[in-house]
Protein backbone atom coordinates (compact mmCIF):
# COMPACT_ATOMS: atom_id res chain seq x y z
CA UNK A 1 0.00 0.00 0.00
CA UNK A 2 1.66 3.13 -1.34
CA UNK A 3 -0.07 5.60 0.84
CA UNK A 4 0.57 9.41 -1.44
CA UNK A 5 -1.01 11.89 1.42
CA UNK A 6 -0.80 15.07 0.16
CA UNK A 7 0.72 18.10 2.07
CA UNK A 8 -3.14 19.18 2.38
CA UNK A 9 -4.25 16.29 4.03
CA UNK A 10 -1.72 15.80 6.16
CA UNK A 11 -2.21 18.92 7.53
CA UNK A 12 -5.66 18.51 8.28
CA UNK A 13 -5.57 15.46 9.75
CA UNK A 14 -2.39 16.46 11.93
CA UNK A 15 -3.94 19.75 13.10
CA UNK A 16 -7.35 18.57 13.87
CA UNK A 17 -5.59 15.26 15.65
CA UNK A 18 -3.07 17.71 17.44
CA UNK A 19 -6.11 19.84 19.03
CA UNK A 20 -8.23 17.11 19.96
CA UNK A 21 -5.74 14.50 21.50
CA UNK A 22 -4.06 17.57 23.56
CA UNK A 23 -8.18 18.07 24.72
CA UNK A 24 -8.15 14.41 25.38
CA UNK A 25 -4.63 14.73 27.10
CA UNK A 26 -5.86 17.76 29.71
CA UNK A 27 -9.30 16.11 30.20
CA UNK A 28 -7.58 12.85 30.93
CA UNK A 29 -5.46 14.29 33.78
CA UNK A 30 -8.51 15.65 35.50
CA UNK A 31 -9.33 12.02 36.60
CA UNK A 32 -5.90 10.89 36.92
CA UNK A 33 -7.12 7.63 39.15
CA UNK A 34 -5.41 5.28 36.54
CA UNK A 35 -2.65 5.81 34.23
CA UNK A 36 -3.68 7.20 31.00
CA UNK A 37 -1.52 7.24 27.83
CA UNK A 38 0.42 10.30 26.81
CA UNK A 39 -1.34 11.15 23.98
CA UNK A 40 0.76 14.61 23.02
CA UNK A 41 4.23 12.00 22.96
CA UNK A 42 2.65 9.24 21.09
CA UNK A 43 1.35 11.61 18.39
CA UNK A 44 4.52 12.67 16.87
CA UNK A 45 6.32 9.06 16.97
CA UNK A 46 3.40 7.65 15.22
CA UNK A 47 3.15 10.55 12.73
CA UNK A 48 6.54 10.25 11.86
CA UNK A 49 6.21 6.09 11.00
CA UNK A 50 3.19 6.93 8.84
CA UNK A 51 4.43 9.85 7.02
CA UNK A 52 7.97 10.52 7.75
CA UNK A 53 9.79 13.48 7.08
CA UNK A 54 9.51 16.63 8.81
CA UNK A 55 6.01 15.74 10.18
CA UNK A 56 7.43 14.20 13.51
CA UNK A 57 9.60 17.02 14.12
CA UNK A 58 6.85 19.43 13.76
CA UNK A 59 4.63 17.41 15.32
CA UNK A 60 6.79 16.98 18.39
CA UNK A 61 7.25 20.76 18.32
CA UNK A 62 3.92 21.80 18.38
CA UNK A 63 2.99 18.56 20.60
CA UNK A 64 6.17 19.47 23.20
CA UNK A 65 4.97 23.29 23.20
CA UNK A 66 1.52 22.55 24.74
CA UNK A 67 2.88 20.02 27.24
CA UNK A 68 5.41 22.87 28.26
CA UNK A 69 1.74 25.51 28.16
CA UNK A 70 0.01 23.27 30.55
CA UNK A 71 2.22 21.45 33.19
CA UNK A 72 5.67 22.10 32.08
CA UNK A 73 8.40 24.28 34.45
CA UNK A 74 9.01 26.36 31.51
CA UNK A 75 8.84 26.52 27.64
CA UNK A 76 11.53 24.52 25.44
CA UNK A 77 12.43 21.10 27.26
CA UNK A 78 8.88 19.50 26.00
CA UNK A 79 9.82 20.87 22.66
CA UNK A 80 13.43 19.53 22.50
CA UNK A 81 11.99 15.46 23.56
CA UNK A 82 9.29 15.66 21.25
CA UNK A 83 11.46 17.15 18.62
CA UNK A 84 14.56 14.49 18.74
CA UNK A 85 11.41 11.71 19.34
CA UNK A 86 9.88 12.67 16.21
CA UNK A 87 13.19 12.87 14.52
CA UNK A 88 14.24 9.48 15.58
CA UNK A 89 11.55 8.20 14.78
CA UNK A 90 11.60 9.47 11.12
CA UNK A 91 14.78 8.14 10.71
CA UNK A 92 13.82 4.61 11.85
CA UNK A 93 9.85 4.59 9.31
CA UNK A 94 10.20 1.66 7.31
CA UNK A 95 7.74 0.41 4.27
CA UNK A 96 4.88 -2.10 5.89
CA UNK A 97 2.37 -2.84 8.42
CA UNK A 98 4.88 -6.03 9.63
CA UNK A 99 7.78 -3.22 10.18
CA UNK A 100 5.56 -0.54 11.32
CA UNK A 101 4.78 -3.06 13.99
CA UNK A 102 7.68 -4.20 15.08
CA UNK A 103 9.30 -0.51 15.06
CA UNK A 104 6.28 1.37 16.50
CA UNK A 105 6.52 -0.94 19.44
CA UNK A 106 10.06 -0.58 19.90
CA UNK A 107 9.58 3.29 19.68
CA UNK A 108 7.32 3.31 22.18
CA UNK A 109 8.75 1.57 24.86
CA UNK A 110 12.11 3.39 24.42
CA UNK A 111 10.58 6.33 23.82
CA UNK A 112 8.20 6.05 27.00
CA UNK A 113 11.62 5.55 29.27
CA UNK A 114 13.67 7.52 27.98
CA UNK A 115 11.15 10.73 28.05
CA UNK A 116 10.10 9.30 31.47
CA UNK A 117 13.71 9.63 32.49
CA UNK A 118 14.88 12.19 30.77
CA UNK A 119 12.62 14.52 32.13
CA UNK A 120 13.05 12.81 35.77
CA UNK A 121 16.47 14.20 34.86
CA UNK A 122 15.63 17.48 33.54
CA UNK A 123 13.16 18.13 36.92
CA UNK A 124 16.14 17.29 39.12
CA UNK A 125 18.79 19.30 37.26
CA UNK A 126 16.15 22.51 37.23
CA UNK A 127 14.84 22.12 41.06
CA UNK A 128 12.35 24.65 41.79
CA UNK A 129 13.64 25.96 45.11
CA UNK A 130 17.28 24.90 46.43
CA UNK A 131 15.95 22.05 48.29
CA UNK A 132 16.27 19.00 46.36
CA UNK A 133 16.22 15.01 47.11
CA UNK A 134 18.41 12.55 44.80
CA UNK A 135 19.10 11.32 42.27
CA UNK A 136 18.30 8.18 43.00
CA UNK A 137 15.17 8.98 44.43
CA UNK A 138 14.40 10.33 41.31
CA UNK A 139 14.94 7.49 39.32
CA UNK A 140 13.78 5.27 41.56
CA UNK A 141 10.15 7.00 41.51
CA UNK A 142 10.74 7.13 37.89
CA UNK A 143 11.05 2.99 37.15
CA UNK A 144 8.25 2.59 39.84
CA UNK A 145 5.85 4.41 37.14
CA UNK A 146 7.42 2.67 34.51
CA UNK A 147 4.81 -0.59 33.87
CA UNK A 148 1.68 1.78 34.00
CA UNK A 149 2.91 4.63 31.98
CA UNK A 150 4.12 1.33 29.28
CA UNK A 151 1.27 -0.11 29.50
CA UNK A 152 -0.99 3.05 29.28
CA UNK A 153 1.53 4.37 26.15
CA UNK A 154 1.21 0.80 24.22
CA UNK A 155 -2.68 0.79 24.65
CA UNK A 156 -2.95 4.69 23.90
CA UNK A 157 -0.49 3.70 20.22
CA UNK A 158 -2.83 1.32 19.37
CA UNK A 159 -5.69 3.48 19.53
CA UNK A 160 -4.06 6.30 17.71
CA UNK A 161 -2.92 3.93 14.98
CA UNK A 162 -6.15 2.68 13.62
CA UNK A 163 -7.34 6.33 13.81
CA UNK A 164 -4.41 7.33 11.70
CA UNK A 165 -5.23 4.21 9.40
CA UNK A 166 -9.10 5.69 9.33
CA UNK A 167 -7.70 9.53 8.78
CA UNK A 168 -5.91 8.51 5.77
CA UNK A 169 -7.89 5.56 4.72
CA UNK A 170 -7.76 5.62 0.60
CA UNK A 171 -10.35 3.22 -1.01
CA UNK A 172 -8.02 2.31 -4.34
CA UNK A 173 -4.54 2.79 -2.04
CA UNK A 174 -1.70 0.99 -4.80
CA UNK A 175 -0.10 -1.71 -2.32
CA UNK A 176 3.24 -1.56 -3.86
CA UNK A 177 5.12 -2.38 -0.92
CA UNK A 178 2.97 -3.94 1.03
CA UNK A 179 3.26 -1.51 3.96
CA UNK A 180 2.70 2.01 5.08
CA UNK A 181 4.43 4.25 2.77
CA UNK A 182 4.52 8.35 2.41
CA UNK A 183 5.88 10.49 -0.41
CA UNK A 184 7.42 12.82 2.17
CA UNK A 185 10.02 9.81 2.89
CA UNK A 186 12.54 9.96 0.23
CA UNK A 187 12.28 14.17 1.22
CA UNK A 188 13.72 13.16 4.42
CA UNK A 189 16.29 10.60 3.42
CA UNK A 190 17.43 13.43 1.25
CA UNK B 1 24.41 13.25 -3.14
CA UNK B 2 22.24 14.02 0.12
CA UNK B 3 22.72 17.57 1.25
CA UNK B 4 22.80 16.73 5.40
CA UNK B 5 24.50 19.97 6.55
CA UNK B 6 21.31 22.57 6.33
CA UNK B 7 19.46 20.13 7.73
CA UNK B 8 21.49 19.24 10.99
CA UNK B 9 22.76 23.15 11.07
CA UNK B 10 18.73 23.94 11.39
CA UNK B 11 18.22 20.97 13.93
CA UNK B 12 21.01 22.30 16.07
CA UNK B 13 19.84 25.74 15.82
CA UNK B 14 16.39 24.59 16.98
CA UNK B 15 17.78 22.82 19.72
CA UNK B 16 20.06 25.35 21.23
CA UNK B 17 17.02 28.14 20.50
CA UNK B 18 14.80 25.82 22.64
CA UNK B 19 17.22 25.24 25.48
CA UNK B 20 18.03 28.75 25.88
CA UNK B 21 14.36 29.64 25.80
CA UNK B 22 13.79 26.86 28.94
CA UNK B 23 16.56 28.18 30.22
CA UNK B 24 15.22 31.83 30.60
CA UNK B 25 11.48 30.96 30.64
CA UNK B 26 12.48 28.51 33.87
CA UNK B 27 13.84 31.49 35.84
CA UNK B 28 10.96 33.22 38.22
CA UNK B 29 9.31 35.85 36.28
CA UNK B 30 10.66 36.25 32.97
CA UNK B 31 9.00 35.83 29.37
CA UNK B 32 6.92 32.86 30.10
CA UNK B 33 4.01 35.44 30.21
CA UNK B 34 4.51 36.99 27.05
CA UNK B 35 4.38 33.62 24.89
CA UNK B 36 1.63 31.68 27.65
CA UNK B 37 -0.45 35.00 27.07
CA UNK B 38 -0.53 34.50 22.98
CA UNK B 39 -1.06 30.83 23.15
CA UNK B 40 -3.73 31.00 26.36
CA UNK B 41 -6.15 33.31 24.44
CA UNK B 42 -6.84 30.59 22.02
CA UNK B 43 -6.27 27.45 23.92
CA UNK B 44 -7.68 27.73 26.87
CA UNK B 45 -11.51 28.78 25.26
CA UNK B 46 -10.76 25.56 23.06
CA UNK B 47 -10.14 23.87 26.77
CA UNK B 48 -12.97 25.17 28.65
CA UNK B 49 -15.25 24.43 25.90
CA UNK B 50 -14.21 20.50 25.36
CA UNK B 51 -14.36 20.40 28.73
CA UNK B 52 -17.73 21.53 29.16
CA UNK B 53 -19.00 19.50 26.42
CA UNK B 54 -17.48 16.33 27.89
CA UNK B 55 -19.35 17.17 31.38
CA UNK B 56 -22.63 18.09 29.57
CA UNK B 57 -22.60 14.72 27.94
CA UNK B 58 -21.75 12.82 31.10
CA UNK B 59 -24.17 14.72 32.96
CA UNK B 60 -26.57 14.43 30.82
CA UNK B 61 -26.23 10.17 31.46
CA UNK B 62 -25.81 10.50 35.37
CA UNK B 63 -28.98 12.77 35.37
CA UNK B 64 -31.33 9.97 34.78
CA UNK B 65 -29.45 7.53 37.14
CA UNK B 66 -28.67 9.92 39.60
CA UNK B 67 -31.98 11.50 39.74
CA UNK B 68 -33.95 9.45 42.32
CA UNK B 69 -31.12 10.42 45.13
CA UNK B 70 -31.40 14.05 44.14
CA UNK B 71 -34.59 13.80 45.40
CA UNK B 72 -34.08 12.31 48.42
CA UNK B 73 -30.70 14.72 48.92
CA UNK B 74 -33.43 17.68 47.90
CA UNK B 75 -35.42 17.03 50.71
CA UNK B 76 -32.72 16.42 52.98
CA UNK B 77 -31.42 20.01 52.08
CA UNK B 78 -34.69 21.71 52.03
CA UNK B 79 -35.01 20.66 55.71
CA UNK B 80 -31.17 21.60 56.54
CA UNK B 81 -31.81 25.11 55.48
CA UNK B 82 -34.84 25.51 56.91
CA UNK B 83 -33.22 24.71 60.26
CA UNK B 84 -30.33 26.96 59.01
CA UNK B 85 -32.74 29.71 58.54
CA UNK B 86 -33.77 29.17 62.14
CA UNK B 87 -29.99 29.20 63.53
CA UNK B 88 -30.03 32.26 61.82
CA UNK B 89 -32.47 34.28 63.08
CA UNK B 90 -31.30 32.66 66.64
CA UNK B 91 -27.85 33.79 65.78
CA UNK B 92 -28.68 37.07 64.19
CA UNK B 93 -28.29 39.00 67.87
CA UNK B 94 -25.21 36.97 68.68
CA UNK B 95 -23.55 38.13 65.32
CA UNK B 96 -24.16 41.61 65.74
CA UNK B 97 -22.84 41.77 69.54
CA UNK B 98 -19.40 40.14 68.08
CA UNK B 99 -19.50 42.94 65.28
CA UNK B 100 -19.93 45.37 67.84
CA UNK B 101 -16.81 43.88 69.90
CA UNK B 102 -14.76 43.50 67.09
CA UNK B 103 -15.10 46.99 65.99
CA UNK B 104 -14.67 48.46 69.88
CA UNK B 105 -11.25 46.26 70.56
CA UNK B 106 -9.98 46.24 66.62
CA UNK B 107 -10.07 42.30 66.26
CA UNK B 108 -8.57 41.17 63.43
CA UNK B 109 -10.09 37.72 61.75
CA UNK B 110 -8.06 35.23 59.63
CA UNK B 111 -8.17 36.39 55.92
CA UNK B 112 -9.97 39.71 56.50
CA UNK B 113 -7.63 41.09 54.43
CA UNK B 114 -7.62 38.86 51.47
CA UNK B 115 -9.91 38.41 48.82
CA UNK B 116 -10.64 34.72 47.18
CA UNK B 117 -10.62 34.32 43.29
CA UNK B 118 -11.98 30.63 42.42
CA UNK B 119 -10.95 28.82 39.41
CA UNK B 120 -11.62 25.92 37.26
CA UNK B 121 -8.77 23.55 37.20
CA UNK B 122 -7.74 23.11 33.05
CA UNK B 123 -5.57 20.35 33.61
CA UNK B 124 -3.13 18.61 35.85
CA UNK B 125 0.14 17.19 36.08
CA UNK B 126 1.39 15.08 33.56
CA UNK B 127 4.58 13.05 34.98
CA UNK B 128 7.89 14.41 36.03
CA UNK B 129 9.11 17.74 34.65
CA UNK B 130 5.31 18.25 33.76
CA UNK B 131 4.28 18.34 37.05
CA UNK B 132 2.24 21.37 37.77
CA UNK B 133 -1.54 22.27 36.69
CA UNK B 134 -2.96 24.69 35.41
CA UNK B 135 -6.41 26.67 36.79
CA UNK B 136 -8.46 29.06 34.66
CA UNK B 137 -7.82 32.09 36.61
CA UNK B 138 -4.67 34.48 36.00
CA UNK B 139 -3.59 38.04 35.56
CA UNK B 140 -6.52 39.64 34.33
CA UNK B 141 -8.12 38.07 37.66
CA UNK B 142 -5.77 39.77 39.42
CA UNK B 143 -3.55 36.91 40.51
CA UNK B 144 0.17 38.02 40.31
CA UNK B 145 3.56 36.56 41.20
CA UNK B 146 7.05 38.19 41.66
CA UNK B 147 9.82 37.03 43.47
CA UNK B 148 8.71 35.76 46.99
CA UNK B 149 5.25 36.95 46.54
CA UNK B 150 3.13 34.69 45.68
CA UNK B 151 -0.92 32.84 46.56
CA UNK B 152 -1.88 30.35 48.56
CA UNK B 153 -4.39 27.81 46.52
CA UNK B 154 -6.52 26.27 49.19
CA UNK B 155 -9.77 24.34 48.45
CA UNK B 156 -13.75 24.83 49.41
CA UNK B 157 -12.94 24.64 52.93
CA UNK B 158 -10.03 26.48 53.53
CA UNK B 159 -7.69 23.27 53.26
CA UNK B 160 -3.72 23.93 51.45
CA UNK B 161 -3.73 22.88 48.22
CA UNK B 162 -0.40 24.71 47.05
CA UNK B 163 0.45 27.61 45.60
CA UNK B 164 0.29 30.03 42.62
CA UNK B 165 3.30 29.20 40.36
CA UNK B 166 3.18 31.19 37.55
CA UNK B 167 0.62 33.38 35.69
CA UNK B 168 -0.51 34.06 32.37
CA UNK B 169 -2.89 36.84 31.34
CA UNK B 170 -6.18 34.46 31.83
CA UNK B 171 -4.35 31.20 33.39
CA UNK B 172 -1.96 30.14 36.26
CA UNK B 173 0.14 26.86 36.85
CA UNK B 174 -0.32 25.76 40.54
CA UNK B 175 2.48 24.01 42.15
CA UNK B 176 0.82 21.51 44.53
CA UNK B 177 1.07 20.55 48.29
CA UNK B 178 3.04 17.35 47.74
CA UNK B 179 5.62 18.80 44.48
CA UNK B 180 9.09 18.25 45.92
CA UNK B 181 9.50 21.92 45.81
CA UNK B 182 6.75 22.94 47.72
CA UNK B 183 7.28 24.22 51.58
CA UNK B 184 4.96 25.83 54.17
CA UNK B 185 5.27 27.21 57.60
CA UNK B 186 3.49 25.11 59.99
CA UNK B 187 2.00 24.61 63.92
CA UNK B 188 -0.26 22.04 65.41
CA UNK B 189 -3.46 23.37 65.69
CA UNK B 190 -4.91 24.58 68.76
CA UNK B 191 -1.35 25.21 69.84
CA UNK B 192 1.21 28.65 69.89
CA UNK B 193 4.40 25.84 69.98
CA UNK B 194 7.45 26.65 67.67
CA UNK B 195 6.75 26.26 64.06
CA UNK B 196 8.01 23.93 61.53
CA UNK B 197 8.32 22.87 57.89
CA UNK B 198 5.82 21.07 55.56
CA UNK B 199 7.07 20.02 52.57
CA UNK B 200 6.43 17.91 49.30
CA UNK B 201 8.94 14.94 49.37
CA UNK B 202 9.68 13.00 45.85
CA UNK B 203 8.94 9.61 47.51
CA UNK B 204 6.00 10.10 49.63
CA UNK B 205 4.34 11.67 46.76
CA UNK B 206 3.52 8.81 45.05
CA UNK B 207 1.20 7.64 48.10
CA UNK B 208 -0.28 11.23 48.24
CA UNK B 209 1.52 12.12 51.73
CA UNK B 210 4.13 14.67 52.63
CA UNK B 211 7.02 15.56 55.51
CA UNK B 212 7.34 17.39 58.22
CA UNK B 213 10.63 18.49 59.41
CA UNK B 214 13.15 21.27 61.20
CA UNK B 215 10.89 20.44 64.17
CA UNK B 216 12.30 21.97 67.56
CA UNK B 217 13.32 19.23 69.91
CA UNK B 218 10.04 18.60 72.56
CA UNK B 219 7.62 19.81 70.39
CA UNK B 220 4.63 17.80 71.11
CA UNK B 221 3.21 16.35 67.99
CA UNK B 222 1.22 13.29 67.79
CA UNK B 223 -0.44 10.58 65.43
CA UNK B 224 -3.68 12.32 64.69
CA UNK B 225 -2.66 15.79 65.19
CA UNK B 226 -3.90 18.54 62.88
CA UNK B 227 -1.65 21.08 61.21
CA UNK B 228 -2.39 24.54 59.79
CA UNK B 229 -0.23 27.43 58.41
CA UNK B 230 1.65 29.49 61.16
CA UNK B 231 1.64 32.90 59.16
CA UNK B 232 5.23 32.94 58.99
CA UNK B 233 6.85 33.85 56.11
CA UNK B 234 4.40 36.06 54.72
CA UNK B 235 2.95 34.04 52.39
CA UNK B 236 0.46 31.96 53.79
CA UNK B 237 -2.17 33.49 56.32
CA UNK B 238 -2.36 31.56 59.50
CA UNK B 239 -5.06 29.26 59.73
CA UNK B 240 -5.22 27.56 56.84
CA UNK B 241 -5.62 23.55 57.49
CA UNK B 242 -2.39 21.62 56.01
CA UNK B 243 -3.34 18.24 56.60
CA UNK B 244 -3.13 15.29 59.75
CA UNK B 245 -0.33 13.74 61.10
CA UNK B 246 0.24 9.52 60.00
CA UNK B 247 3.17 8.72 60.89
CA UNK B 248 5.75 9.73 63.46
CA UNK B 249 9.78 9.17 62.61
CA UNK B 250 12.28 8.91 65.17
CA UNK B 251 16.20 8.59 65.58
CA UNK B 252 17.46 6.08 67.25
CA UNK B 253 17.56 8.19 70.63
CA UNK B 254 14.13 8.19 69.75
CA UNK B 255 13.94 11.63 69.06
CA UNK B 256 11.47 13.02 67.03
CA UNK B 257 12.63 14.23 63.37
CA UNK B 258 9.85 13.94 61.05
CA UNK B 259 6.38 13.50 60.57
CA UNK B 260 4.95 11.83 57.49
CA UNK B 261 1.44 14.68 56.74
CA UNK B 262 -1.79 13.39 54.79
CA UNK B 263 -2.78 16.82 53.27
CA UNK B 264 -6.27 17.78 54.29
CA UNK B 265 -7.22 18.45 50.52
CA UNK B 266 -7.86 15.25 48.40
CA UNK B 267 -6.38 16.33 44.84
CA UNK B 268 -7.50 13.31 43.13
CA UNK B 269 -11.08 14.79 43.34
CA UNK B 270 -10.82 18.53 43.11
CA UNK B 271 -12.00 20.47 39.90
CA UNK B 272 -12.06 23.78 41.56
CA UNK B 273 -9.96 25.91 43.31
CA UNK B 274 -9.68 29.48 45.60
CA UNK B 275 -7.15 31.42 45.14
CA UNK B 276 -6.26 33.97 48.45
CA UNK B 277 -5.16 37.18 47.51
CA UNK B 278 -4.26 40.29 49.42
CA UNK B 279 -7.08 42.39 49.03
CA UNK B 280 -6.56 45.36 46.33
CA UNK B 281 -7.81 48.01 48.94
CA UNK B 282 -5.13 47.04 51.89
CA UNK B 283 -2.64 49.71 52.31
Amino acid sequence: MNREISLQRRMIVYGIGLLLLAQIQLRLSLDAAIPYPDLLLLLPLLAALWTPGYDGFILGLLAGFIRDYAAGRGYGLGMIVGMIFGLCASALARDGWRQYGIRGGLLVVVATAVNEWTMSLFAWLTPLNNQRASLGAAMKVSFANMPGRLLSNFVGALLLTGCLALAFFEKNAKSSHGGIMSVTEREFDG
Amino acid sequence: MKRRGPRILLIVGVTVALLVTFILTALPGTTRSRIGDFFGRVFDPVTSVFQGGVDAVGSYFSAVSENRSLKTRLRELEEEGANLRLQITRDKDKVEAFEELKDALHLITHFEDTSITSAAILNREFGPGFDLFRVKAGRKDGISVSGNQTCPVVDQNIALIGRIHSTELSSSKVMPILHEAFSVSARVEGTYRSSFRVRGDLVLRQKGLCIADNIAEGTPINIGDKLITSGEGGVYPEGILIGEVVDVRTDAQGKMITCVVKPAVNLDDLRYVFVLMESADES
